[in-house]
């Protein structure tokens, strides 16, 4: 809940007309992003993300699962993402439950490319052990832990950095005599393997306020928000996925100027984070 | 299994018996809660953020003389070893919301903030044994970051009783192995017990050890707790200027309601400013010497270094002993930035008035 009086509203109005924001950035200029990589020791992969005064970390497991008979070639990812009430005491009890499903199908659409995972930001194949029988069932946890706005983003961006930090511990598979024994998989406590994560997208969300658009929106501008087109690229420029949310109609070519738009914004992005992820490799080396 | 090596003496993660594991605190982790704090035991880790007082949301729940204080404590999915999806508001949750909500409201002085609300949200990061602990003392450190007035600080650890040892600080493993696990808080300069629980039986001897050893723990964090404050402190940055700024109003509105009629111009403002920051330097030893003093008959203030320096000031101002009995004024006084009910405005226009 942000309560802005009609002077407030006026000057982030105002300011995003003239192309200087509230916060003294340009219309599509993101806040300083800041990158830890290693938080969640118990965990594969993890990874703290912050975005401002937006703060989210995001964890990501891997265990042993079955594949689906759809599938039999593909493991199984799943996004799961928490709103804590640290965040907002409006996330309190179930508070936060429709927010977090939104944001969490939001990203199950940028990261896993529909049902058939075809167009899947992570290689869903490279997760399978035996085809039809073991694959690693990946579970990425995020939880918001600040939120000033613009957690889309920070959240996939977290997701980014969490599995370029995600080490898969390697497998010796044992198949067994007959083709309808249950393989015997040993787990090694050693070797990982590293994830490629080349073609992991980024989120870019252009928010509308008036007639403009803007990203990476703090919470008081998206309270100001008609409309919002949340686009998610990866390294080659490709669309992986798109949500517009806001209720307010967009006309068919400004969409198409935002999506071009948020694909410029979006290779700075990730040039930003992948120097912030070697930098935080760095720091942990260090340790 | 061995818990403590018979030989060494030492437990399985290579501490001593009464030894606890590393503990660290931070400040203003949450940028957007009114105080939040971020703290380890080991690699237990947790956050808590603050909201209020304020408005209470839910009228009926308002108490018309004192405070309502409300506390949910919440698990990350990724917080323990092997990774479940919990339904919010299961039992033990709600249960450790409950303890948690009530050691807390024992050291906030709740008479002083009717008809508001404070929320208190403590989330696991990672769970390694000792969580209760280590959300009070995170729920300690936030309220204190958020400037809610207290009797004193609490502070919490736990001490368990395994292989005919008592040992302080139990982590996953230890707490795990079935033996007792006391939980104690306490509030550390009143010396009081606000939090005592056990799950085991235990022969009443042994008991008084163990509970004294977490009593030892409690004590242990409470001196660390006052040293993350002063951390917070020496931070030079717009918080410790805003605070400046804050003491000097309050230096102002004593100095008047003590009948100092001085008109003070613009420039002697500044001057004072300057000083005070001076003494923002300057201040350990004074606040040492009146923490001690005012904890005697005052209820003292969780966030003590921050306002002590109002008091520190008033010494600097008015030397002697009618001085010192003038500090507990500024305290009642204090109040206005948190109430800006009625009274407080009365009281918040009151100082200034004589001033002009």
């Amino acid at each position: 809940m942000v309560g802005l009086s009609t002077g407030e509203k006026h000057f982030i109005h105002g300011g995003i007309a003239q192309d200087l924001r509230s916060d003294g950035r340009k219309r599509l200029h993101f806040r300083p992003i800041s990158v830890e990589t290693g938080v969640i020791p118990q965990a594969n992969g993890s990874a703290r993300v912050r975005l401002g005064a937006t703060d989210v970390i995001v964890s990501i497991k891997a265990e042993l699962g079955k594949p689906s008979s759809f599938q039999p070639d593909k493991g199984k990812v799943a996004i799961f993402i928490d709103c804590s009430p640290t965040a907002a005491p409006e996330f309190e009890g179930r508070g936060g439950e429709v927010l977090s499903s939104e944001l969490s199908v939001a990203l199950e659409r940028c990261f896993l490319g529909g049902k058939t995972g075809t167009g899947a930001g992570i290689d869903l194949s490279s997760l399978i052990i035996v085809e039809g029988k073991v694959c690693w069932d990946l579970y990425i946890d995020g939880l918001v832990i600040s939120s000033d706005g613009n957690l889309l983003d920070a959240l996939a961006a977290a997701i980014k950095v969490a599995l370029s930090n995600t080490g898969i511990p390697k497998v010796n598979v044992d198949l067994g005599a007959s083709p309808n024994d249950q393989p015997e998989v040993d787990v090694s406590d050693e070797e990982f393997l590293q994830f490629d994560t080349s073609g992991v997208p980024v989120v870019v969300t252009l928010t509308k306020v008036g007639r403009h658009y803007i990203v990476d929106a703090t919470l008081e501008e998206e309270s100001q928000m008609s409309s919002a087109v949340s686009v998610s690229v990866n390294r080659h420029g490709h669309i992986c996925g798109l949500t517009k949310r806001g209720g307010a109609g967009l006309d068919p070519s400004v969409i198409l100027d935002m999506i071009s738009v948020a694909k410029h914004v979006s290779q700075n992005l990730i040039s930003v984070l992948d120097s912030e992820i070697a930098a935080a490799e760095a720091n942990i080396d260090e340790r | 299994m061995e818990y403590v090596n018979p030989l060494t003496g030492f437990r399985l993660d290579g501490r001593r018996p009464n030894e606890m594991r590393q503990i660290r605190g931070e400040i203003g982790v949450v940028a957007k809660a009114d105080g939040s704090a971020l703290f380890e035991m080991g690699n237990t880790k947790v956050i808590a953020a603050v909201y209020g007082p304020r408005e209470v949301r839910n009228k009926g729940q308002q108490i018309n003389n004192q405070a309502l204080v409300r506390c949910e404590y919440s698990m990350a999915n990724f917080s323990t070893g092997d990774r479940r999806r919990k339904p919010k508001g299961d039992r033990r949750s709600t249960e450790i919301s409950l303890v948690i909500r009530q050691t807390m409201e024992a050291s906030i002085l709740t008479h002083l903030m009717p008809h508001s609300q404070i929320d208190i949200f403590v989330q696991v990061l990672q769970a390694d044994g000792g969580t209760r602990s280590a959300c009070i003392n995170a729920a300690t450190l936030a309220l204190a970051d958020a400037g809610i007035p207290m009797r004193d600080i609490v502070t919490s650890c736990s001490a368990g009783y395994l292989c005919s040892t008592p040992l302080l600080d139990l982590n996953y493993v230890e707490d795990s192995a079935g033996g007792p696990d006391v939980a104690v808080g306490i509030l550390a300069k009143m010396d009081k017990v606000t939090l005592l629980q056990m799950d085991a039986k235990l022969p009443m001897d042994i008991f008084e050890n163990v509970m004294q050893l977490a009593i030892e723990g409690c004590k242990a964090v409470a001196h660390y707790i006052r040293e993350v404050n002063w951390l917070w402190e020496e931070r030079e940055d717009d918080v410790s200027q805003i605070v400046a700024v804050k003491c000097l109003h309050h230096v102002l509105s004593a100095g008047a309601r003590m009948g100092f009629h001085v008109i003070f111009t613009h420039h002697v403002e500044s001057a004072i400013f300057r000083v005070l920051q001076v003494i923002f330097c300057l201040k350990v030893f004074l606040l040492g010497v009146l923490t001690s003093l005012l904890m005697k008959d005052t209820a003292i203030h969780g966030m003590a270094a921050r306002h002590i320096e109002v008091d520190a000031v008033m010494e600097w101002w008015m030397p002697g002993i009618q001085g010192f009995q003038q500090l507990v004024q500024p305290i009642e006084l204090r109040m206005e930035w948190w109430m800006p009910g009625i009274q407080g405005f009365q009281q918040l226009v009151q100082p200034i008035e004589l001033r002009r």
